[in-house]
């Protein structure tokens, strides 16, 4: 729930921000490595929440909103290249289904993850995202999403079957 | 939050909440059964612990809290974004008055050399994909005292005699009930019926403020589908997942004695 905030209403909007931001740039750095690139996520993550002119008073719907907009621009960024090669390894990562760690592991397959990662459809991203870095159940990714439980295991069925095949087809 | 891991998990794993819940109980939010889990989990615990350190702290730590002047760069960018948007729609209206004058031109000049020729659409612009937030339910509440309406600011508190109108936007949902609970009941339905989907809609009824005590508690249901209250989960927390509750609570000011809206 959230109601719309009357115009230069900043108290409610700073409180929000300062309650929320240190859980944003957190779930921010578990997508992408850098802390630059995370703190820029989570600043534009807040230019939407003041775009929209909400304050959001109850915390399942504000914290579902973070993490869905968060998840969106994340992906969003990656796909346009504009996060640093650092920040890209989790994401490529995780197409890959690779700890983000095991450099040579990564390296070998690093253009058949880029080209995955732009060819993964974006609501199977998201689910993965959910699901592998934030540690959501299925329950929690669908109040997330705004979708039925049975659209998540779907599309996360899909998104593994997509990651065992580039296993498969690696040298 | 601070003690996250460097690097993602990649093993799920069921023994602990998920970092939505830690987020949620760090904000106060949390479920008993990860609270428990909370207060026996070392893990768990740090990360709620330094979690609500950084939100509530004077001094959190640096690279973790909100940055000094962080707010006042969020407005900046949101308005220059605006008025890139504006400019940007000047541009494209502009353009397309240009455009749509150059094509008239064009048309009137084939159509005088060869009227049947057949009109091909033209391809679907739309190449690139949007990454856009989905529609949030929203919710307006207009409190009527002496002169006009006024929107609610969620902190103002209301008095003996104010009328309450509602607005609400459903986002995807179709159907919206209104509750109000008095103390000690199961929240009583004040209005409950069809609504358009992703529009703000004022709800026909308005609502009085009696003098009864303890602050006004408001709750929206939003579904796509008829839905019977199941108050005693509901209250916990334990919300279907095709289902939006939205709980309000209103302050009364103290020289009243409160009281509860009455249809």
């Amino acid at each position: 729930m959230k109601t719309r905030m009357p115009p230069f209403d900043d108290a409610a909007f700073e409180d929000c921000y300062r309650r929320t931001y240190p859980l944003v740039v957190s779930k921010c750095r578990r997508m992408v490595r850098g802390h630059s690139d995370a703190a820029d996520l989570a600043q534009e993550v807040f230019v939407r929440l003041w775009n929209h002119r909400t304050v959001v008073l109850d915390v399942r719907a504000l914290t579902a909103w973070l993490y869905r907009t968060s998840t969106h621009l994340a992906i969003d960024r990656a796909r346009r290249r504009s996060l640093s090669r650092d920040s890209l390894q989790h994401l490529e990562a995780l197409v890959g289904d690779q700890n983000p760690d095991d450099a040579e592991g990564r390296l070998a397959s690093r253009q058949e993850l880029r080209s995955m990662l732009g060819s993964v459809p974006t609501r199977e991203l998201e689910a993965a995202v959910l699901s592998r870095f934030d540690r959501l159940a299925h329950p929690e990714i669908a109040e997330v999403m705004g979708v039925a439980e049975r659209t998540v295991r779907r599309l996360l069925e899909r998104f593994d079957r997509r990651t065992k095949s580039i296993k498969e087809s690696a040298p | 939050m601070t003690s996250a891991p460097d690097h993602p998990s990649f093993q799920h794993s069921s023994e602990h909440p998920s970092f939505l819940a830690l987020d949620r109980a760090a904000l106060g939010h949390a479920p008993a059964a990860v609270t428990t889990h909370v207060a026996a989990c070392d893990r768990c615990g740090a990360y709620v612990g330094t979690a609500r350190e950084a939100a509530t702290s004077a001094a959190p730590p640096a690279a973790r809290a909100a940055p000094p002047g962080g707010l006042a760069l969020v407005r900046q960018a949101a308005l220059e974004r605006r008025r890139r948007r504006l400019w940007r729609g000047w541009s494209l209206g502009a353009g397309g008055f240009v455009a749509a004058a150059a094509a008239c031109t064009v048309l009137l000049v084939v159509g005088t050399q060869s009227q049947q020729q057949r009109h091909v659409p033209a391809a679907d612009p739309a190449g690139g994909l949007y990454l856009g937030s989905k529609g949030l339910p929203s919710v307006w509440i207009y409190v009527k005292r002496d002169g006009g309406p006024e929107l609610w600011d969620g902190k103002k508190p209301l008095a003996s005699g104010d009328r309450l109108r509602v607005k609400v936007d459903p986002g995807g949902h179709d159907r919206v009930q209104v509750y109000a609970m008095r103390a000690g009941d199961n929240p009583a339905l004040l209005y409950g019926g069809r609504i358009t989907q992703g529009q703000g809609t004022i709800l026909p009824d308005a609502w009085e403020v009696d003098a009864s005590p303890g602050p006004e508690r408001l709750f929206v249901v939003l579904a796509n589908r008829d839905v019977l209250p199941a108050w005693d989960k509901w209250l916990r927390g334990e919300v279907e997942s095709d289902v939006s509750l939205l709980p309000f609570v209103l302050p009364k000011a103290a020289s009243d004695n409160g009281g509860t809206a009455k249809p």
